[in-house]
């Protein structure tokens, strides 16, 4: 696997070059600011990228800025955004039009490398990957009282979907069965009022938009 | 000002001369009269008239400027009209006919002087100095002809004393050929004197402008007048028409005097005219209250007389002021008019603040000037400096005050110093001066509330730039250790966590290795919040929305942000520290209660309002809350806080801003 690696601060650029190559990737380029990592993905069109989120020049939201001109040009591109802070705002506005093959990780999460590494192989492979910690943020504002109805069991289910897990990996996560999951992804659904959509993405987008609370489309 | 001594004594003389002429004068009228010579003392009257307008106005010049040689000529010229009346008086109707023929004789010359005077007067006139150095000619003469004169008229006239002078026509040839030679000569020097001295007037009037053309016209014009008036009271033969001329020669001094400012006496003529006025007619009422009560009463004169004198006492000083509003009001109602306007503001100034746009206002109705600029000068300029600090009306500063063409910069002085600079058009010194003189007091207090509008927008200028050095160095701060200090510590984690990964590692290593990145977290965690607590990241990249989007608040804060758009980055700092400081107040001091936080922008302000339900009694002098009144303040904010015991704490902030 090719990738690209965007980050202005050296020491942690060479860290994440370093977990990436003994994962068995293969670095193509590494770069420092926002439009140097949109030229780099045109020229080498790698399978992942990992970028900072605060680059230069404005040194504010450069990564997302890049991250939005490059799925401009190659919707399918698979871009893991690592943010210093949470800074859901923003990043969830990434998410709305197409959730698959993005990743909003903060940085510490780095530090549990399996962990990291299991999200940009996810998201290399077309899938999502939020930060537990972002989930946390928007699950803990419970927006109306179907979702304080939840369970705990359900809302942990709702966490790791909006995370971006499989049902195969919520059953790892939670050492439950995979008929078990799918029950309590039925029962959160409708209990959200949410369509029941096979489709991850779909799944993850409308669980997204329903934690943001601008609307979430309704069962009739 | 002249030592007061010295001027008092040089006053005492002028006023002793004054006193003398008029004295001379009403006495030698007095006296003919008495002698049932009316016609005679008619004829007198004009030199009396003219010697006493004169000595007086000698008098009131010296009041004002114990230097000025107009003032001792005016004097000296009083005095010698009354001497001729005198002697007239006495060499022909008074006194036993011993020594007549002496009387009449010395009458010829004790008028020398005022004959001599009038060229002199001519060329002087009106400031007492020549207007060129060739006009010198007109005094020399004059002073060659009084000396000859000197000479021939006493020689001359010796033989004409006594009745002859009254009854013949005087003959001076007839005193020998060297006596009619000097009478000849003198005479012609004289007259050359005298016409230069009317070409010096009209010289002085065609180059002189403004104030000082009016006064030697209205000189000239009553000049003129009392020549005709001269020619046609001789022709027809009409003592009553001298005596007009005199009155006009008179009445063309008096109108320089008030119009124009004549001699810079105009406020002295008005009292003493005012004075003259009342004494006359307080005499007047004196006199009839006399008669009347003597017939009403008929009794004891001396009785009657007391009474009647004590009731004109009681009389003076309301008929003074009276008088005295009469002539300001016959003799110059536009500048009263003017002059009141101004004094009203002065007045108005101890009570009510007046601005110094009322004073402009009040300046430009009085002098009639709607362009007209007031320049006040900054008190931190010393006197030596060349480029003088000027600010306008509303404080601001201008670098120097350069009147546009057609207009006149007039300063104002007190003590010496220029405080102000008026800007105007050309306007009348008699209307300007009284007017600025009544302002005095109103320019001053402008002045002051202008210098004091400019320091205070300085104080609120440098109070805002330390606030945002102090916001710039706190995000230098945070901005040097997130990007520094944080990053290393993840990059050294990383590392070893990397390290841990490896197979050749012995197992005793790995839980300190596991300890190690533990610590490091805590550590990066620890800076994260340190750097939050000086200035959280997403308050400089997303905003306000943006940080109070991401904060973990405890479950009974709630904060409701309804600000899209970003602000000066230094109010948003100033909002989130209000907001972040008042919540953590709260959750120190009424820990139990809910707290709720709201943010909005209202027009073109931003509404900051933290409210919970615990005991209350804050004390917005403590420090804290001070602190927070203070920054809110140097941002033109304002602070309030509500806090009835047990009734909770609301605190409200209101911050103007713009859009960024």
């Amino acid at each position: 696997m090719r990738a690209v690696v965007a980050d202005d601060a050296v020491l942690l650029r060479e860290g994440l070059i370093r977990i990436l190559v003994e994962d068995g990737y293969e670095i193509c380029a590494a770069v420092g600011t926002g439009p140097e990592l949109v030229a780099a993905a045109q020229s080498f069109n790698p399978d992942v990228i990992v970028a900072d989120v605060r680059m230069p020049p404005t040194h504010t939201d450069d990564g997302i800025e890049a991250a939005r001109q490059i799925r401009r040009q190659r919707p399918e591109a698979a871009i893991v955004l690592l943010s210093q802070h949470i800074q859901a705002r923003s990043a969830m506005d990434l998410f709305q039009d197409n959730p698959a093959g993005l990743g909003y990780l903060l940085k510490d999460r780095v530090l549990q490398i399996d962990h990291f590494l299991a999200s940009v192989a996810r998201v290399a492979a077309g899938g999502t990957a939020i930060d537990p910690d972002v989930v946390a943020q928007l699950v803990g504002r419970p927006n109306d009282r179907n979702q304080r109805a939840l369970s705990e069991r359900e809302s942990l289910v709702l966490a790791l979907m909006a995370e971006g897990l499989s049902n195969a990996a919520i059953g790892e996560r939670l050492h439950l069965g995979i008929r078990t999951v799918e029950t309590y992804v039925g029962a959160v659904f409708a209990k959200l009022g949410l369509g029941t959509d096979g489709d991850e993405h779909r799944r993850v987008k409308a669980v997204l938009t329903y934690l943001e609370g601008r609307g979430a489309t309704r069962q009739n | 000002m002249p030592p007061t001594s010295h001027r008092s004594r040089e006053l005492y003389l002028a006023a002793l001369l004054c006193a003398a002429t008029w004295a001379l004068s009403l006495g030698a009228l007095t006296a003919v009269l008495a002698d049932h010579e009316a016609e005679f003392a008619g004829r007198l009257s004009p030199n009396a008239v003219l010697g006493c307008g004169l000595a007086t106005l000698g008098v009131l010049i010296l009041s004002r400027h114990p230097r000025q040689v107009m003032g001792w000529l005016f004097a000296v010229v009083g005095l010698s009209h009354a001497l001729g009346v005198t002697a007239a008086a006495l060499g022909v109707y008074v006194g036993s006919t011993d020594g007549v023929g002496e009387r009449t004789w010395l009458r010829t010359w004790v008028s020398l002087p005022a004959i001599t005077a009038i060229p002199v007067i001519l060329a002087l006139f009106p400031d007492g100095r020549l207007l060129h150095r060739r006009w010198r000619a007109v005094p020399w003469l004059a002073a060659c002809a009084l000396a000859l004169l000197a000479v021939a008229v006493p020689v001359g006239m010796w033989p004409y004393r006594g009745q002859r002078m009254v009854t013949e026509t005087l003959a001076p040839t007839a005193s020998g050929p060297l006596v009619s030679w000097l009478f000849v000569i003198a005479q012609a020097l004289l007259a050359a004197a005298a016409a230069l001295g009317l070409c010096a007037v009209v010289s002085r009037a065609r180059s002189a402008s403004g104030d000082t053309r009016q006064q030697v016209v209205w000189f000239g014009l009553g000049l003129a007048a009392a020549l005709a008036l001269i020619v046609a009271g001789k022709a027809w033969e009409l003592w009553w028409v001298e005596v007009l001329a005199a009155v006009a020669l008179l009445a063309g001094l008096m109108l320089g005097i008030v119009r124009h400012r004549l001699f810079d006496v105009d406020l002295v003529f008005r009292r003493t005219a005012a004075y003259g006025a009342t004494t006359l007619a307080l005499i007047a009422i004196f006199a009839s209250l006399d008669v009347t009560l003597a017939v009403a009463l008929g009794g004891d004169s001396t009785v009657i007389a007391a009474i009647s004198a004590f009731l004109v006492a009681l009389l003076l000083r309301p008929a003074l002021d009276r008088a005295q509003d009469l002539v300001d009001r016959l003799l110059d109602r536009r500048v009263r008019t003017a002059v009141e306007l101004l004094r009203t503001l002065g007045e108005q100034t101890g009570t009510r603040p007046v601005s110094p746009r009322t004073l402009a206002d009040a300046l430009r109705r009085a002098l009639q000037d709607p362009d007209l600029q007031v320049y006040f000068r900054t008190s931190s300029t010393t006197e030596e400096a060349e480029e003088a600090q000027w600010m306008d009306m509303d404080g601001a500063v201008v670098g120097a005050v350069n009147p546009l063409p057609g207009h006149e910069a007039a300063p104002i002085e007190r003590d010496g110093r220029t405080i102000a600079v008026i800007v105007h058009r050309p306007a009348d010194a008699s209307l300007f001066v009284p007017v600025v003189r009544a302002a005095a007091v109103a320019i001053e207090h402008a002045r002051l509330q202008v210098e004091l509008r400019h320091q205070i927008a300085e104080v609120d200028e440098s109070r805002r730039r330390i606030v945002a050095a102090a916001a710039a160095e706190r995000r230098r701060i945070e901005r040097d250790l997130h990007d520094g200090a944080q990053q290393r510590l993840i990059a050294l984690a990383l590392h070893i966590q990397s390290a841990r990964r490896r197979r050749d590692l012995p197992a005793q290593v790995d839980p300190l290795l596991e300890r190690a990145v533990d610590q490091l977290n805590a550590a990066v965690t620890d800076i994260r919040g340190l750097v939050r607590g000086i200035h959280p990241p997403a308050l400089a990249s997303g905003g306000l929305s943006a940080v109070f989007d991401e904060q973990t608040l405890p479950a009974h804060v709630t904060v409701s942000c309804e600000v899209d758009e970003r602000l000066d980055p230094d109010v948003e700092a100033t909002a989130w520290f209000v907001v972040s400081e008042a919540i953590a107040n709260a959750t120190k001091h009424a820990p139990s209660s809910a707290v709720h936080a709201r943010i909005a922008r209202s027009g073109s302000s931003l509404l900051i309002c933290v409210s919970d339900r615990g005991p209350g009694r804050a004390n917005p002098e403590g420090p804290g809350l001070r602190g927070l009144a203070d920054r809110v303040e140097a941002h033109q904010g304002t602070l309030t806080i509500t806090s009835p015991p047990g009734r909770g704490t609301e605190l409200r902030a209101e911050i103007p801003c713009e859009p960024w």
